[in-house]
């Protein structure tokens, strides 16, 4: 069934994984670089960091994914792999599948990691992480999503970078949306389930689109070769 | 379904025991019409090749020898015509297909080796095939390309000679009556010890019962008896 292509691109993905590792980290540093800005350009009072903080936080998770999105399809698509996967069983659906599970493992979890850090460098209440920490797993998740979509749109694209990010930005306003109103309901002792449903249903839409249409945006890209 | 599935696998599995004839393919183009950008590239074209063939592609520049590979495996919609297998629409992107069923193999000169891994590591990425150390192994029997020399090097580190002879030995595990080859100028970068092991590997397909299309500018062993269909013409 589908499972032989799928396990191939996974374990091809185990391999590159060591290689990219560096492209990944340096995503991290991007995004406490972004973070640590805030404070130096508002100023210090310890009152409005507290009340930024979970914007401030998702917005540096936001914008540091951007740079390495590009990179989603780039090398497959030039290396021709992506022709080797489609004519396998499977085809492209299992090799989307264990590409954006190695993108999510290898960009978010090292986030997620630092995390706390940012959480204590505004001030925030170490007990906001256990909100924070699972909504931005979701919610880069969902920017994840996203990204595929808007990297195999513009794969091949002069100034794809720029592209992607025009394409991602405005796309990504829901989740930002609803991911900060979380956090912010936690911290100032309201219910935040009505938000984390919304996210949720957010994350479950982008699970069942974002497949289908970066497929289908990859089929052009081997067609207009 | 998964019941049924399993039942037509086990079908197919025991049918190719039975009986030890491989199955037998014929793949037809009818009035195949492509266009390339705005550009049109064939219209009117017919091709035919069955199990142990070689068709050869032969033509100038953008007379449209790539494209039409391309075509057969799916990734250019034709704009008119039809290829069949057997007398069947032929897909070769479908995403399940039984396993007596025609599979078709891509090289090309992007050859979907992965820059940052070793040699052997791109080989072991291959379908239905065993681990590494099945492929060191078999290497070692045979090395049709003589690529032991490289087996361990990053392909990045290849000269483009030496990174052809890791794709086509990859091809080389995918040789039997269930495969179509599709090679886009397979054998342009290779020296002459390299074209001798590319027509031997050409030769060890085509006597498992494999159909090969390929794209050159060579002309190949007429051991080989290759067909040759000249894509100048056409236009």
């Amino acid at each position: 069934m589908m499972i032989g292509n799928f396990t191939l691109c996974l374990q091809r993905e185990a391999l590159l994984g060591r290689g990219v590792i560096g492209d990944h980290l340096g995503q991290v540093a991007f995004f406490v670089m972004i973070a640590a800005l805030f404070p130096l350009a508002v100023g210090p009072s310890p009152d409005l960091l507290r009340q930024l903080g979970p914007s401030v936080i998702w917005i540096s998770a936001l914008l540091s994914a951007l740079p390495v999105f590009d990179r989603l399809f780039a090398e497959d698509d030039r290396q021709g792999w992506l022709e080797q996967v489609s004519l396998m069983q499977g085809g492209l659906t299992g090799y989307v599948g264990a590409r954006l599970i190695s993108w999510y493992l290898l960009s978010v979890l090292p986030l997620l990691g630092i995390t706390p850090v940012l959480v204590l460098l505004y001030d925030l209440p170490l007990s906001s992480l256990k909100v924070l920490l699972p909504s931005l797993a979701i919610g880069t998740a969902c920017l994840n999503l996203l990204g595929a979509i808007s990297a195999s749109l513009t794969l091949g694209a002069r100034r794809a970078t720029l592209l992607l990010a025009l394409l991602l930005l405005p796309l990504s306003l829901p989740v930002l949306i609803f991911g900060v109103a979380i956090t912010q309901s936690y911290l100032a002792g309201f219910s935040f389930a009505g938000q984390a449903k919304l996210l949720g249903a957010v994350f479950l839409f982008l699970l069942a689109v974002s497949p289908v249409a970066t497929i289908a945006a990859l089929r052009s890209v081997l067609e207009d070769k | 379904m998964p019941v049924k599935s399993e039942l037509m696998n086990t079908k197919a599995q025991s049918g190719s025991t039975e009986d030890s004839h491989p199955p037998h393919f014929r793949l037809d183009g009818r009035g195949i019409a492509l266009l390339r950008g705005q550009k049109q590239i064939c219209a009117g074209l017919d091709f035919s090749v069955s199990s142990g063939e070689i068709l050869v592609l032969r033509g100038p520049n953008g007379s449209g020898k790539s494209s039409l590979l391309r075509a057969i495996a799916g990734f250019l919609p034709l704009t008119a015509g039809q290829i069949s297998c057997n007398n069947k629409p032929f897909d070769a992107q479908r995403l399940e297909t039984p396993a007596d069923s025609l599979r078709c193999l891509w090289y090309a000169q992007a050859d979907g080796l992965a820059e940052t891994l070793t040699s052997l590591e791109n080989l072991s990425l291959l379908p239905k095939t065993a681990p590494k150390t099945n492929i060191e192994a078999q290497l070692s029997l045979h090395d049709p390309f003589s690529i032991a020399g490289f087996l361990h090097q990053p392909v990045r580190s290849l000269s483009t000679g030496q990174r052809q002879r890791v794709a086509l030995t990859r091809q080389c595990f995918a040789s039997s009556a269930l495969y179509l080859w599709l090679l886009d100028e397979p054998n342009s970068g290779l020296d002459s010890a390299g074209h001798k092991a590319f027509e031997a590997m050409l030769a060890t397909h085509q006597d498992a019962g494999g159909l090969s299309v390929l794209a050159s500018h060579h002309l190949l062993d007429s051991r080989l008896t290759p067909r040759y269909l000249d894509l100048s013409d056409e236009m």
